[in-house]
């Protein structure tokens, strides 16, 4: 008789103690939505600065814009080509 | 006693059951409304569009990106002085001033102003401090080459939806796959609309758009463009084009056609500009197509390159018609390889009728021509052959020379390039590789489509064009200390049913190094005015990008003393 008496002591705690602490849980994440929309507003804000800079980037590193600075500092097209050429090593006996 | 206990419990089951039926109902029958109706009120359903894919150069550069824009929008309603935000805002927008009025005078609670916005220009009205202007983020193409490759590229419209749709080019061909699909995503808010953690955000379906990388070289690209630029103004040229391939594979390095347009603002450019000359517009390719012709000839043996000419001493009559040189100039008993050099066209004439109409006809099929090059690009056009009992005696002759035949450049590049490349023909393609947004790489492998002729006649062929280089009409603009196989051409256009010998289409078509070819390229210039000849207008082009390109890959000369 003594040991269902046990068991369903244990149990009825158990019970007790899980409803209590599904209680704290639920407590505690029920304002992490602030939390996550503060989140998500600053990835969106975040990706957007990212396509920004993007553009920027690749705008400053197009051969058009760099040719454009090229000029304005002062750089010429080559007009004559040097080609530095070496004998080729042949094998020779000895 | 009993009877009252009795009645009572059954009144008792009839009530539960009642209730049973009704939360059937409600839980069973009308399940499906009342979560959709649920998930309304607490949850938003949102359509995701997909991030349209970008369109590289072959070193990984977007030539077609993606850029964060702004629909600046207002609330009419919350604007006291119309007039003067009005020229603020036009200011700020460089638009006119009575079309922002003449929005803000409506009785609505929003209205557009502005499509596509930059960051820089919102970031100036931001500056301004005006209450009831709003702004709706979106995303638009951005090209950071400008107006490079434009013909090439397309550009990105609207359908009759007001869906993104791409036309033209890459933009149009490859449009389904750089589109992606747009999927939805249920957000779970509260009453405050702060999203709830425990039901996460479910975003399903979206798939953005794949990347399409090009085998297009961006610095050659832009020194083609360049080029072709001063030569258009240079002989006061309608139109100029330049196409570069890599022979052995069929890549194309660069595609240029000038005038371009923006396809940042298309629409402010005339429709004709957006089509692509080089798949599109056919024409006469005059005496380039010698170089065909001829090498199918040597192929088939029925001549050599030291077979005379006996029927070259002076203009050859055929079919009521008299075959002229460009020049006049006649040489009795001329050899092949001095056809080629002089550009003679009786000396194809020659050629023509040892070939006969069936084997011409065979080769030049064989060589692709009326057939499509299937390029991947949107607006390919393909001028057919006639069929081969549509074909007279003159035909035959014209043909010989290019004239009386018409042929896209793309198709008149690919099948040149298989002299190229050992008389292997490869299909021309502009996208060498498709990435998937998960990071999945698809390579397109190079595409051999036939061999028209054999090794031999390649070798033999490209000994010729060096020759017609060297000593031909195109010797003074040539490189030197480089041994370059090409052939100028001067067609001729056919207006009104006659030849008019003020207007011609000048090309020059070739490769580079001619003992192992690095690329091949063909330039045209449309009814050039300072000169109607090839060798003084396309020629100059030709070898101007010849030696950029020889410096770029980093080939010396092979030719040692080569005055």
């Amino acid at each position: 008789m003594k040991r269902p008496v046990h068991l369903l002591l244990f149990l009825f705690i158990l019970i007790i103690v899980l409803a209590v602490l599904k209680i704290a849980i639920t407590n505690t994440i029920a304002t992490t939505g602030i939390t996550l929309g503060q989140m998500q507003k600053q990835i969106s804000v975040l990706n957007t600065q990212n396509y920004i800079i993007a553009q920027k980037y690749l705008a400053a590193a197009s051969l058009v814009t760099i040719s454009q600075k090229a000029q304005k500092l002062g750089f010429q097209s080559n007009t004559n080509d040097y080609f530095v050429t070496q004998v080729e090593q042949t094998a020779t006996t000895q | 006693m009993n009877w009252r206990y009795r009645f009572t419990l059954g009144t008792l089951v009839i009530l539960f059951c009642f209730v049973i039926v009704r939360l059937l109902y409600w839980q069973v029958v009308k399940a499906a409304e009342l979560t959709t109706l649920g998930k309304s009120q607490y949850g938003a359903l949102i359509t995701v569009s997909p991030k349209r894919g970008e369109i590289l150069a072959n070193d990984g550069f977007p030539l077609v990106a993606n850029k964060v824009s702004y629909l600046v929008f207002a609330n009419p309603k919350e604007i006291e002085n119309k007039d003067e935000i009005s020229k603020i805002l036009g200011n700020d927008l460089q638009v006119d001033p009575a079309s922002i009025s003449a929005q803000l005078s409506l009785n609505r609670f929003w209205v557009p102003l502005y499509y596509n916005a930059d960051f820089s220009i919102k970031a100036k009205i931001d500056q301004e401090k005006v209450n009831g202007i709003g702004y709706e983020e979106q995303y638009s193409r951005f090209y950071p080459e400008a107006s490079m490759a434009a013909q090439l590229i397309g550009f990105l419209g609207k359908d009759e939806l007001g869906q993104d749709k791409g036309y033209f080019g890459l933009e149009g061909y490859y449009d389904r796959l750089l589109k992606g699909k747009a999927g939805q995503s249920v957000e779970i808010h509260d009453a405050f609309g702060r999203p709830i953690l425990a039901q996460a955000t479910t975003q399903t379906g979206v798939q953005n758009g794949q990347t399409i990388k090009l085998s297009i070289d961006r610095a050659i690209q832009y020194d083609v463009e360049s080029k072709l630029k001063d030569g258009v103004e240079k002989y006061g040229a309608k139109q100029g084009m330049a196409i570069i391939m890599d022979p052995k594979t069929g890549s194309i390095l660069a595609m240029a056609v000038y005038p371009k347009f923006d396809p940042q603002t298309f629409w402010q450019y005339p429709p004709q500009t957006y089509i692509n000359p080089i798949i599109s517009d056919f024409y006469e390719p005059g005496s380039t197509f010698k170089s065909i012709v001829m090498a199918s000839a040597i192929d088939a043996g029925v001549v050599t390159p030291d077979t005379k000419c006996d029927i070259c001493s002076g203009p050859v009559s055929l079919g009521g018609f008299d075959i002229r040189t460009w020049d006049n100039n006649y040489f009795p008993n001329t050899s092949m390889t001095d056809v080629i050099i002089h550009s003679d066209n009786t000396g194809m004439v020659f050629v023509s009728k040892k070939m006969g109409l069936n084997r011409l006809y065979s080769y030049l099929n064989a060589f692709g021509i009326g057939h499509q090059t299937d390029i991947d690009l949107q607006g390919e056009a393909v001028p057919e052959l006639r069929s081969v009992d549509q074909w007279r005696s003159i035909d035959v002759a014209t043909a010989s020379f290019g004239q009386g035949i018409d042929v896209t450049p793309i198709e008149l590049l690919e099948a040149f390039s298989a002299l190229a490349n050992g008389g292997k023909r490869m299909q021309p393609h502009v996208v060498s590789q498709i990435q998937s947004d998960d990071g999945e790489v698809v390579t397109i492998p190079p595409r051999e489509i036939n061999q028209p002729i054999s090794a031999e006649t390649a070798q033999v062929i490209t000994e010729i064009l060096v020759d017609a280089v060297n000593k031909g009409e195109a010797q003074f603009a040539r490189l030197h200390g480089y041994r370059i196989a090409g052939k100028t051409g001067t067609a001729q256009i056919p207006i009104s049913g006659h030849y008019d010998p003020s207007k011609t289409v000048a090309s020059f078509i070739g490769f580079a190094p001619a003992d192992n070819p690095k690329f091949s390229m063909l330039v045209i210039y449309d009814e050039p005015s300072s000169s109607i000849y090839g060798s003084e207008t396309a020629a100059p082009t030709f070898f101007t990008i010849a030696k950029d390109l020889l410096n770029y890959y980093n080939i010396p000369p092979s030719v040692p003393n080569d005055p």
